[in-house]
C-alpha cells in the first residue's frame, strides 16, 4: 500500500515539473525518428543502391523522386488488409505490434542530446536494457512465421529465430569490451564516475569519450569541449566496432544475412501473409532496428552526440546558447547514424547472401570465441600493465595496437573460412565433375554417342 | 524525482505508445482501404500453386539446441557484464575467477561443435 502511495505521489509530482516536459520532447523526437528514418532510409536505400548499380532509382515522384517513399506510405494505407484463411488471428493481428513496440522502446535509451533524453540520468542499465528490448522481436518473428499458416512463413520464421538468437550473443559480448575500458578510466582525472566503477548507461559512456581539460582558449575550448575524437572508443577496439556491426546486420534480418527473407527460396519468409498496413509495420520495424544498432555503434565506439560547439555552448548556462548546442548536438548525432546507416546499404550493394551451413558456424565459431578472447585479453594486458606499475596510457595504446592487427587478422580468418567452407560444399561437384573427365569420350555414330554410358 | 525507477515508467510509455500506434496505423487503413474479400485471396500465398494441407506440420527443428546454447551464453553475459563494471576494483581475483567461468563455457561449446550442433544442415 505505502509502495502504491509512493508511486502514485511519484507520479503526480513527475508529470507537473520540467522533467515532464523533457520526456516529452524526448518522446516527440523518438517518434519524429522512427517514423521519418524509414522513409528517409527506403529512399537512400533505393537511391544508394541505384547509384552503386548504375540505374536512376526512383526519379518521378517529386524532384529526384523524393517523394517516392511518401507515396508508397500512402499507398500502403490503402492497399487492402488481408488475413489469410485459417491463420491464428490473434497471433496474426498481434505479432506487428509485437516487433514494432519493442523497437520504439528500445529509443528510449538513446541520449539524443544533452537535453533530449529520459530525464535524471537516462536508463541506467543502458546497453542490457537495449539487448533486453531488442531481443523480444525473435517473439514477434516467430509468431508471424507460425501464424501465417504458411510453409514458407514457418521455415522463415524459424530461421529468423535460430538466427537472431545466435547473433545476439557476439553482439553483446562485443560491447562488454568497452564496459571494460570505462571501468579503467573511471575516476581517473577529468573522468566521470567512481573510481573503478564502470558504467553500462549510454549517457555515460559519451562522456567518457569526450573528456577535454579548459585551456580557457576560447576557440580550442569551443571545438575540443566534449568533442575529442582521439579518445573515441573505436581506437582502443575498432574490432570490436566491427563484429558488433556485424551482428546488428544479422540481428535486423539485413543482406548478407537475409536468409530468413530470402526470396528465392521462401517468397519472403514470415512476413510473405501480410500486406498493406501491416507490412508497412514490419519494415518500419526493421528500419527502426536498424537505426537502433546504427546509434548504439554511435554512442559506444564514435563518441556519440559530441562534435564542435556542443559541451561549450550548453556549458554557458544561457538557455538561447543551449538550445543551439542541443541542436547543433542532435544534428551531429543524426549525421553519425546516417552515416552508419549508408554502411549498412553499402554492404547490401556489395556482398552476395551467405549460405546457410556458413551462417551458424560464423557465428558459434568465429565471432563468439573471438569476442571471448578479447574480453580475457584486454583483462590480462591491463593486469600485466598495472602490475607492472606503467601508466594507463600504456595500456590503452597496447590494447589499440593489438586491436587493430587483430582486425586484419580477422578479416583474413574470415577470408579463409569462407573458401574453406566453400569447398566443402562444393566437394561433391568438384569429384563428380573429375570423375566424368576421366572417362574416355563416347565414340560418336552420326553424330550422336554410339551407346549410352554406364553410370558410374 | 531522481528515483531511477521513474525512467523505467518513461520506458513504460513508450512501448505502450508503440502498440498504440499500430492500433492507430491499422484503424486508419480499416477507414480508407476496401474490403473486399474473396476465396482466393484469402489463400495461402504459394508462388501460385494451390496449397496443400496445413502448415502447422511437425516440423523438424534443429534450432532449438541453439536455443538452450543461446539460455547458457545470455546468463553467462550477464554475470561478465556485471563482472566488467567492477572489473578494475576486483583486480586478478575477479579476473582469474571469470577466466575460468569462460574456460567452462568454450569447453562447452567446443563439445557442441564437435557433437555436430553447429551444422545446421
Amino acid at each position: 500500500m505505502l509502495l502504491a502511495d509512493d508511486a502514485v505521489t511519484q507520479l503526480i509530482h513527475g508529470i507537473i515539473s520540467w522533467q515532464f516536459l523533457q520526456f516529452v520532447v524526448t518522446f516527440l523526437v523518438i517518434f519524429v525518428f522512427v517514423l521519418t528514418g524509414a522513409v528517409i532510409l527506403v529512399l537512400a536505400e533505393r537511391k544508394i543502391m541505384a547509384w552503386m548499380q548504375d540505374r536512376l532509382g526512383p526519379i518521378y515522384t517529386g524532384p529526384w523522386g523524393l517523394l517516392q517513399t511518401v507515396a508508397d506510405m500512402i499507398k500502403l494505407l490503402l492497399k487492402e488488409d488481408i488475413r489469410v484463411a485459417d491463420s491464428d488471428k490473434l497471433l496474426f493481428l498481434l505479432s506487428p505490434s509485437v516487433f514494432i513496440a519493442p523497437v520504439i522502446a528500445a529509443f528510449a535509451v538513446l541520449p539524443f542530446s544533452p537535453y533530449i533524453s529520459l530525464p535524471g540520468t537516462g536508463l541506467a542499465t543502458g546497453i542490457v536494457y537495449y539487448v533486453a528490448m531488442s531481443s523480444i522481436d525473435v517473439v514477434a518473428v516467430v509468431m508471424a512465421g507460425y501464424s501465417s499458416n504458411n510453409k514458407y512463413s514457418l521455415i522463415g520464421g524459424l530461421r529468423a529465430a535460430a538466427q537472431m538468437i545466435s547473433y545476439e550473443l557476439p553482439l553483446v559480448l562485443a560491447l562488454v569490451g568497452v564496459v571494460m575500458l570505462t571501468s579503467v578510466l573511471a575516476g581517473a582525472p577529468g573522468y566521470p564516475g567512481h573510481d573503478s566503477i564502470g558504467t553500462i548507461s549510454l549517457r555515460q559512456i559519451i562522456d567518457f569519450q569526450g573528456v577535454w581539460h579548459k585551456t580557457g582558449n576560447p576557440v580550442l575550448d569551443f571545438i575540443f569541449e566534449g568533442n575529442t575524437p582521439w579518445e573515441w572508443f573505436i581506437l582502443i577496439q575498432p574490432l570490436m566496432l566491427v563484429i558488433y556491426y556485424i551482428c546488428g546486420l544479422a540481428e535486423t534480418n539485413r543482406a548478407p544475412f537475409d536468409l530468413p527473407e530470402a526470396e528465392s527460396e521462401l517468397v519472403a519468409g514470415y512476413v510473405t501473409e501480410y500486406s498493406g498496413v501491416r507490412w508497412a509495420m514490419f519494415y518500419l520495424g526493421e528500419y527502426g532496428n536498424m537505426t537502433i544498432v546504427s546509434a548504439i555503434a554511435t554512442i559506444l565506439f564514435l563518441g556519440g552526440w559530441s562534435g564542435p560547439g556542443v559541451a561549450y555552448l550548453t556549458g554557458l548556462n544561457v538557455p538561447v546558447w543551449g538550445l543551439v548546442g542541443n541542436l547543433l548536438a542532435l544534428v551531429y548525432f543524426i549525421v553519425k547514424v546516417y552515416l552508419l546507416c549508408a554502411v549498412f546499404i553499402w554492404v547490401r550493394a556489395t556482398l552476395p547472401r551467405l549460405r546457410s551451413d556458413q551462417l551458424m558456424r560464423f557465428a558459434w565459431l568465429i565471432l563468439i570465441p573471438i569476442t571471448l578472447g578479447n574480453i580475457l585479453l584486454t583483462g590480462a594486458l591491463f593486469l600485466l600493465i598495472s602490475g607492472l606499475g606503467l601508466p594507463t596510457w600504456v595500456f590503452l595504446t597496447v590494447t589499440g595496437v593489438i586491436n587493430w592487427a587483430a582486425l586484419f587478422g580477422f578479416i583474413w580468418v574470415v577470408g579463409r573460412a569462407t573458401v574453406a567452407t566453400t569447398r566443402r560444399a562444393q566437394a561433391p561437384a568438384i569429384r563428380a565433375r573429375l570423375r566424368a573427365s576421366t572417362t574416355p569420350a563416347l565414340p560418336l555414330r552420326d553424330g550422336i554417342p554410339a551407346r549410352v554410358p554406364e553410370l558410374p | 524525482m531522481s528515483t531511477p525507477s521513474i525512467g523505467y515508467l518513461y520506458a513504460a510509455i513508450l512501448l505502450a505508445a508503440g502498440f498504440v500506434f499500430v492500433i492507430i496505423a491499422t484503424s486508419l487503413a480499416n477507414l480508407l482501404a476496401p474490403h473486399d474479400r474473396t476465396k482466393e485471396k484469402l489463400q495461402t500465398y504459394e508462388s501460385g500453386e494451390t496449397p496443400i494441407g496445413s502448415a502447422r506440420v511437425q516440423y523438424p527443428l534443429g534450432f532449438y539446441i541453439f536455443a538452450l546454447l543461446f539460455v547458457a551464453f545470455d546468463v553467462d553475459i550477464v554475470f561478465i557484464i556485471a563482472w566488467a563494471i567492477i572489473f578494475k576494483q576486483l583486480s586478478l581475483f575477479g579476473f582469474f575467477e571469470i577466466f575460468f567461468f569462460i574456460v567452462v563455457l568454450v569447453l562447452g561449446l567446443v563439445y557442441a561443435w564437435r557433437k555436430g550442433v553447429t551444422r545446421w544442415i
